[in-house]
This record gives C-alpha cells, sequence and structure tokens, in this order.
C-alpha cells in the first residue's frame, strides 16, 4: 500500500498538477462482516439459557432426637391437611374427633379454606400431611397456597396412622363422632 | 441559465457504528453464555405462583425424574473436579487423574458411584446410551450416595445452593428420601424449582 501511494504521488509531481490523482477508496465492503457479527448474535442470543428457573423456598426444621424439647400445641389450634393420592385433599381442625373434611386444589377449594382458616383463628398452625399415593405437585400446590395467603406457621410433617384412621372413617361414609356440625 | 448538475448520490450508509455494535453484542452474549446442561431426564417441574428467581451460579441440583430416579448436578468444573476426588476417595473407586478430569466436565450424575469409572471410560455417544439407573438414596441398605454427594458438593464449595428439581408426577416417598437426605447433611434451606403461574388471587 505504501508504495503504491509513493508512486502516485510521484506520477502527481512529474505531472506538476495540483490535481491529486484519483485516490483508491480506503472503503471496504463490509457486508460480509455484518453477515458474520449478526449470525454469531444470533448464535449467542439464542443459545443463552435465559428463563432462568423460578424457585420456591422450603426451610425443613432439624431432626431433633429429642422430642421432649418440642413445643406443645392446643390442638384447637392445628389445622391438618391431608394429601392423598388422586388429588384428593383432606383437612381437619384437631386430631380426636376431628371433623374432616374434602376439598381440592382450585383456587375456590384450599385456598379458600386455609383463608377461612387462618382468619378465624390467628394462633392456627397448619401440618401439611403428605401421604404415600400424593404426587410432587400436590406437595408443591400446597405449599404454594401457603405462600399465596401468606400463612407464616405451617408444618412439613409425616402422614401417621391417625390421620389415616380419620381418612377412612371419613371416605368410608362414616362421620366420626363428636365432630361439630 | 446553466443546468444545475444534480450531485448524484451514492446510496451507501457507514456501516461502522452498526457493526461496532454487533461486535459489543457479539463480545457480551460471548463472555455471559453458560450453555444449558443436557437433560438428563425429561422433567416437568410443577407450578407454583413462587417469582423468585435462581441465581445462576453456585447451584447444586437434585434432579428427580417421574420414574423415580434420582440425578446430582452441580456447576463449575473446579468443585466437581474436588467433588470427584473426594467421593474417589471415599468409595475407593481406583479414578485416575484423567478419570477425574472427565468427571469435571460432566454436566450431571445419575448412577451408583461403582458404576462411574466404568462410565467415565466410555465415549460421549456410548455415554449417552447408558440407561442411568439414578443415585441410590436407600436408608435402609445403608447406601445413601446421595448424602456423600451432598456432603462432598458442600465441601467443595462451601456456597453451594441445594436446589431440588422434582417432576410434578413423581411420588412422595421419593421426594421424602430426597429432603430428607437434605436434612440428615445440615440442609434446612434449600429451593424447590418450580414453573410460573399466574396468581389468580386478588
Amino acid at each position: 500500500m505504501a508504495e503504491i501511494n509513493t508512486d502516485q504521488k510521484q506520477k502527481g509531481g512529474e505531472k506538476g498538477l495540483v490535481k491529486k490523482g484519483k485516490k483508491m477508496s480506503t472503503r471496504i465492503d463490509m457486508t460480509p462482516m455484518v453477515d458474520l457479527a449478526f449470525l454469531l448474535l444470533t448464535f449467542f442470543l439464542l443459545a443463552t439459557t435465559f428463563i432462568k428457573p423460578q424457585v420456591m423456598n422450603l426451610i425443613l426444621p432439624e431432626k431433633n432426637q429429642d422430642n421432649s424439647n418440642q413445643p406443645k400445641v392446643n390442638e384447637k389450634n392445628v389445622m391438618s391437611i391431608v394429601l392423598e393420592g388422586d388429588n384428593k385433599v383432606y383437612w381437619y381442625i384437631g386430631l380426636t374427633n376431628a371433623q374432616v373434611n374434602e376439598t381440592n386444589y382450585a383456587d375456590t377449594g384450599l385456598r379458600k379454606v386455609v383463608q377461612e382458616q387462618s382468619k378465624a383463628n390467628e394462633k392456627l398452625t397448619i401440618l401439611i400431611k403428605p401421604a404415600d399415593a400424593s404426587t410432587y405437585e400436590n406437595l408443591v400446590t400446597t405449599l404454594d397456597e401457603m405462600a399465596i395467603n401468606n400463612i407464616q406457621k405451617y408444618v412439613l410433617d409425616e402422614y401417621r396412622d391417625e390421620d389415616k384412621a380419620l381418612i377412612q372413617g371419613f371416605t368410608g361414609g362414616v362421620r366420626t363422632a363428636g365432630g361439630n356440625s | 441559465m446553466a443546468k444545475i448538475k444534480m450531485k448524484r448520490h451514492i446510496p451507501t450508509i457507514d456501516m461502522t457504528p452498526m457493526v461496532d455494535l454487533g461486535f459489543l453484542l457479539v463480545t457480551f452474549f460471548m463472555m455471559t453464555t453458560q450453555f444449558q446442561p443436557s437433560e438428563l431426564a425429561t422433567i416437568t417441574t410443577p407450578r407454583a405462583t413462587a417469582q423468585t428467581k435462581l441465581p445462576e451460579a453456585n447451584n447444586a441440583t437434585v434432579v428427580v425424574s417421574k420414574d423415580n430416579r434420582v440425578f446430582f448436578r452441580m456447576d463449575g468444573t473446579k468443585n466437581l473436579k474436588t467433588l470427584g476426588e473426594k467421593l474417589n476417595s471415599k468409595y475407593n473407586l481406583g479414578m485416575t487423574e484423567s478419570d477425574i478430569e472427565k468427571f469435571s466436565h460432566k454436566s450431571g450424575f445419575g448412577l451408583d458411584l461403582r458404576g462411574m469409572k466404568q462410565f467415565l471410560s466410555l465415549t460421549e455417544t456410548q455415554q449417552k446410551n447408558t440407561a442411568m439407573s439414578g443415585i441410590p438414596v436407600d436408608d435402609d441398605n445403608n447406601n445413601n450416595q446421595l448424602a456423600d454427594w451432598i456432603i462432598y458438593a458442600r465441601i467443595a464449595n462451601p456456597d453451594v445452593r441445594l436446589v431440588v428439581k422434582g417432576d410434578k408426577e413423581t411420588n412422595y416417598p421419593v421426594i421424602k428420601k430426597v429432603t430428607d437426605t437434605l436434612v440428615r447433611c445440615n440442609v434446612n434451606k434449600f429451593y424447590l424449582i418450580t414453573d410460573t403461574k399466574e396468581n389468580t388471587n386478588s
């Protein structure tokens, strides 16, 4: 390039004219480069993991070997939500002679129940008891309802024989005695 | 009157700023891109209204598939290398330096540790075709390897965030095994990956 330039200058000098020789255009066709740049851009745009997954917090209590230290709660302030198979949900207050109610995961079901019960009793603690037949989705939906209704006091509990007996009593068509209706 | 000669317009635009911007963006995306790790299993996460976003780095994910298999995934090649070394010495896997190197480039694991060395010796395609049986989470037979994965992952990266990604159809007992294992490893706070759902509550 440099050589060519000096050549041109000399030519101009020889002719003794002010008018410069035809300048070589310094422009380069950038189209292919732009093409490539945008191709790469598109590729990286698409390859980027745009969607960060959404997460829900779950805090579980430590496994306590010593049961004597556990806080005692009045059973009237305890609401159990039992998650059963086939997307069935049962709930009851207390444990002795509890009246079992059935509900569902719809907005008008579990959410309404939780809303009403937590409004009626400020000290309410909710125990979530997923049965073995329930699915992960059931659990997440229930936990989500807790978040939606701003329930602070809830525990992921175990499904025990007492609960099983209650549910069986309910589904068997026999209302447990003493249930206030 | 003399004719005014119209100056001919050459229809070119200066593309330099556009190219500048183009390459700036390319550079940006090249630097920030994290490629999506290959799917270990098809997971449909349950829907919830949670809005919290999971940060990109320092995650260790326990993936639970529909057919009750458990996988483990962690980011950071360096962390995985430490994890591999620890697991190697704990289980006497006999993995060589190059095995651990291979281990550190894997995006996820879902098999019994005793089969790890053999798995790593396979080629990429063979590995893809190998059916992953899942990490044993069996407390009864004293074969809870997931616990060791979690413990050593936390040693390798103390800032690690434990995430559970479960399929919505997973049976609860498997999830319980996983959460119990997490609690046993003193991980009381962890995250559940969910899908978006509009909050219809007004």
